[in-house]
């Protein structure tokens, strides 16, 4: 039973970021409801290999499946040794003192109070994903203010839910919205921040460069952050991000801590080529090479913006800069968990899992 | 069209500077060589058919009651490129220094070997930059070439055809105009290995990339380049990969202006082209679009620094050769 509730996240039927966090963290709250388990060993047992399996998915929203899971075994783990602590403190005068570091939990003593424990970490975190946006798109009044010049790219959701809420904090200020790309998304930015009475100008993506030097701030969304800080953002994005920087214009990026992945960019080098279908700007039957062959068309789905061009990230818990996201890592995330991918850890070492 | 900006300007003119006009105004002529090309023959034609009135001086009454209503015309039609511009300078200071020669006939005539001297001289230019630049692609070099520029595409078209090098060539394109389809549909024809992308994917393929060839517009005495609307954002990205950007131009496109921003000198094209709201949008499209506005420049201006060299007729030069490139030609006319 208990691998059953995980079965639908395997199968990948997300359909957007939100929706993939929310079905897992309502499968993991029916597991942790469920008889199947009697200590936190047998909740690993079965969260470890989906969030493994998850890991290798194709789906673009998997990553965010995965990462709940992450967080859930964060919470896991921390509950358990938060209760493993509060017995052994009971009965300490009956123990040898420890010295030095405390040998790995086994986390295999069943406790009473443990499911309860976890059931309220868990509609915690529930009532944290809620607000995620919300909470991101609160500092917008920070960032933005009247007369200013703001540049995005495309859509996104957390990019039109902040620039909003600036306009609905009384902020009069322009906004230049690039294409985007041949989905041409960026119109349904301009037509949504239009309605909501900001004043837009709509530009094509090859003249990002040229109006760069009358904006005041770049606000993009994103896709995933990584831990190094750079992230993995729509195609084009390293474009807006590479001119902004030559302007010396700060780049914001509105995400939420949901989109941290725990990798280093190196891991997602041969899977960055995600193609992307053609749409409408191929030209179709009209190149056909002289021996028959068409030409080779490129068109991936994301681009790489390292973190040096990138100014402030803004995430549901606050602005932080590139270089402090790989402590958010540890916060959100155990050691124990993602220690097995490939990659370096934090310090530069080479783990060795 | 025609009559309002007869009525507008005030004055008849040359059927061919109507044709002309016409021709820029629809868009038909690609390239600010071919325009500078049709600005020429025009001339021609013009200066052909024209007879000073009696009592009248050719060379006062011509620049005056011809020369300067025809040049407003144009620039209404479309705005006259910087190397249309100079083109006329060019011209007017050949008339004016043609004051001490006798005869209106020996005039006419020694301005219509100018004008053909012109046509050849860009012509022969263009034809040795192909050959300069041809010979810097190398085997199993991979070539970024953005938009249609019909100098870079007989570039390549040459290294392949008659230098019989083997390399790879990457078209990047952007909207509204979508010209890179031109370039491919070219270099497939000549059976050049070519592979189509947008705008937005340069950093992808940035990596790839060995050699950056672009056209220009004009190159600005500050050593910027115009070019078209994302061939800064090219030179860019190669420049933060460092991969050498080289910018092909004729020296009669360089110019004595000096511009460090994309806003001057700009043309517009039409909204609808970026803001066509009826199509795949489920918004209400009456009450947002009036307050979308859109801004669909046509040129930019690249910063000299993003330029490994400039590809002339007279060289390789650096951007910051341009003044003296400039002051030499206007010693030599003097």
């Amino acid at each position: 039973m208990s691998s059953d509730c995980l079965v639908e996240l395997k199968t990948n039927s997300f359909k957007n970021p939100t929706h993939a966090a929310q079905v897992t963290l309502d499968a993991v709250r029916n597991l942790v409801l469920g008889n199947a388990w009697t200590c936190a060993k047998d909740l690993f047992n079965v969260l470890t290999p989906t969030e493994r399996c998850l890991f290798g998915a194709i789906n673009e929203n998997a990553p965010f499946a995965r990462n709940l899971i992450l967080r859930c075994l964060k919470i896991i783990r921390d509950d358990y040794t938060a209760i493993y602590d509060a017995n052994k403190s009971l009965d300490t005068h009956t123990q040898k003192p420890s010295v030095g570091w405390d040998a790995q939990p086994s986390y295999a003593v069943p406790f009473e109070d443990l499911k309860e424990r976890l059931l309220d970490s868990l509609s915690e975190l529930s009532a944290e994903m809620e607000l995620n946006a919300l909470n991101m798109a609160q500092h917008a009044p920070q960032h933005v203010h009247t007369n200013d010049v703001v540049l995005t790219m495309g859509y996104s959701p957390h990019v039109e839910l902040f620039l909003k809420t600036a306009a609905k904090k009384g902020r009069s200020y322009h906004v230049i919205v690039a294409e985007g790309g041949p989905e041409k998304l960026g119109r349904k930015m301009a037509c949504s921040l239009a309605s909501e009475g900001v004043a837009v100008t709509l530009i094509s993506d090859a003249a990002v460069f040229a109006v760069m030097p009358k904006v005041n701030k770049v606000v993009l969304g994103t896709y995933l952050v990584m831990s190094n800080g750079g992230i993995r953002a729509m195609c084009g994005s390293h474009l807006v991000a590479l001119a902004a920087s030559r302007y010396a214009v700060p780049v914001l990026i509105c995400s939420t801590s949901s989109a941290l992945v725990p990798e280093y960019p190196e891991v997602f080098e041969e899977s960055m080529m995600h193609k992307a279908p053609f749409h409408d700007f191929a030209p179709k039957a009209l190149c056909v090479m002289k021996d028959g062959t068409r030409p080779a068309m490129c068109n991936p789905m994301y681009d790489y913006v390292p973190p040096d061009l990138i100014s402030i990230f803004l995430f549901n818990s606050g602005g932080y800069v590139p270089s402090y996201v790989y402590s958010l890592r540890s916060e959100l995330y155990s050691l124990e968990d993602i220690s097995w991918i490939p990659g370096r850890s934090p310090d530069g070492e080479k783990l060795s899992q | 069209m025609v009559f309002e900006l007869r009525r507008v300007v005030g004055g008849q003119f040359h059927p061919a500077v109507v044709k002309f006009g016409l021709q820029m105004h629809r868009g038909l002529l690609r390239g600010s060589t071919t325009r500078v090309f049709g600005l020429l023959h025009t001339l021609s034609q013009v200066l052909r058919d024209y007879e000073a009135p009696a009592g009248k001086e050719l060379i006062r009454d011509f620049d005056a009651t011809v020369l300067k209503p025809s040049l407003e015309f144009l620039h209404r039609c479309r705005p006259l490129s910087l190397s249309m511009r100079n083109t006329v300078e060019v011209f007017r200071q050949t008339l004016f220094g043609m004051e001490n020669t006798q005869g209106d006939n020996e005039v006419k005539l020694k301005m219509l070997e100018h004008i053909a001297d012109s046509t050849e001289f860009i012509r022969l230019a263009r034809e040795q930059i192909k050959l300069t630049a041809a010979a810097r692609i190398v085997d199993e070099d991979v070539v970024l070439i953005y938009g249609y520029c019909a100098l870079v595409t007989s570039i390549v078209k040459y290294a392949k055809e008659h230098l019989k090098k083997e390399f790879k060539v990457i078209v990047v394109d952007t909207g509204p105009d979508f010209e890179g389809k031109l370039s491919l549909e070219e270099l497939c024809c000549a059976g050049i290995q070519a592979c189509y992308t947008y705008i937005t994917a340069l950093n992808v393929v940035m990596s790839k990339v060995n050699k950056v060839i672009l056209g220009a517009d004009a190159i600005l005495a500050n050593g910027a380049v115009k070019g078209p609307i994302g061939a800064s954002q090219v030179a860019m990205v190669a420049n933060s990969r460092n991969v050498p950007v080289l910018v092909c131009c004729e020296t009669f496109k360089f110019t004595e202006t000096v511009q460090t921003d994309s806003f001057h000198f700009n043309e517009l094209g039409p909204e609808s082209e970026l803001l066509n709201l009826t199509e795949n949008l489920n918004l209400n499209p009456g009450s947002t679009s009036a307050q979308i506005k859109t801004l669909n420049l046509k040129y930019d201006v690249m910063p000299g620094d993003f330029v490994s060299a400039l590809v002339t007729e007279i060289g390789m030069l650096p951007c910051s050769s341009v003044p003296v490139v400039t002051r030499e030609h206007f010693l030599r006319r003097a």
